[in-house]
């Protein structure tokens, strides 16, 4: 394996990690800027160690994300009768006295009076919409291209 | 934007009477504006909420290839069945 290189080696003056992460994420119309910041003795490097750094702040990050945001984004992997074989993305935001999810890909939405309630009823009407296209093939070009896709991603059981 | 003038049976209703739309039970319901015969419109309609929801209403709107103030008219009679049926073939023609 090759070796990690050390301080010593690289130049670098810093004997403990102490980097500040920041990173703006612009998607869906939904902005927002968090800056965390890692300290801490500087551990053996090894595949554990660096995974042990790098993980906890990316799980920040998008924690920080999705409070910041008010349209939060989440993905969907699970269906409740059928595989994905990709996830989906879904955006949640306050709708009146409930929520509503919005599929990305496809112009879906379920409504609830939580957010998990409005992500329940997204995901049947993903798989409502996945059984009408499969059903034959008297669409549109659009919803062939729908079809197509969905296809592609989702597996019957 | 009307919303609070409709619940999700009104909208229901005037899909199904207006645009002749025909939709399936469960949970929410679902069912297809159907153009030429081919299926190119679907639209889902959560039930018992009254008033709908904003998001909820520009949804449906989307679904139908609406603008909101376009799904206003269509809920309040002013715009009739062929009037909806142009602006979905001249939308449905843009994306095919």
């Amino acid at each position: 394996m090759r070796p990690v290189p050390r301080s010593a080696e690289t130049g670098s003056t810093r004997s403990r990690i102490s980097f500040p992460f920041e990173s703006d994420i612009v998607g869906f119309g939904v902005y927002t800027s968090a800056r965390l910041q890692v300290s801490g003795t500087r551990p053996e490097p090894s595949f554990q160690t660096q995974e042990a750094v790098i993980v906890p702040p990316v799980r920040n990050l998008w924690a920080a994300f999705e409070a910041a945001s008010p349209g939060a984004i989440t993905f969907i992997t699970k269906l409740a009768t059928k595989r994905l074989l990709r996830p989906l993305t879904a955006s949640i935001e306050p709708d009146a006295d409930g929520y509503i999810a919005k599929l990305q890909e496809v112009n879906l939405y379920g409504f609830g009076d939580s957010r998990s309630e409005a992500l329940d009823a997204l995901r049947r009407d993903v798989e409502s919409l996945y059984d009408d296209l499969m059903a034959d093939n008297e669409f549109t070009n659009e919803w062939l291209s729908v079809k197509a896709f969905l296809k592609d991603i989702i597996v019957d059981g | 934007m009307d919303n609070a003038k409709y619940d999700t049976r009104d909208v229901k209703q005037c899909c199904g009477n207006k645009l002749g739309i025909e939709f399936r039970g469960g949970k929410e319901y679902n069912g297809w504006y159907c153009l030429d015969g081919k299926k190119a419109a679907r639209i889902t309609i959560p039930k018992g909420r009254k008033p709908v929801p904003p998001g909820t209403y520009k949804s449906m709107a989307s679904q139908l290839k609406l603008a909101v103030g376009e799904f206003d008219n269509l809920l309040s009679c002013l715009m009739t069945r062929s009037a909806y049926e142009a602006k979905l073939r001249d939308r449905t023609n843009r994306v095919d």
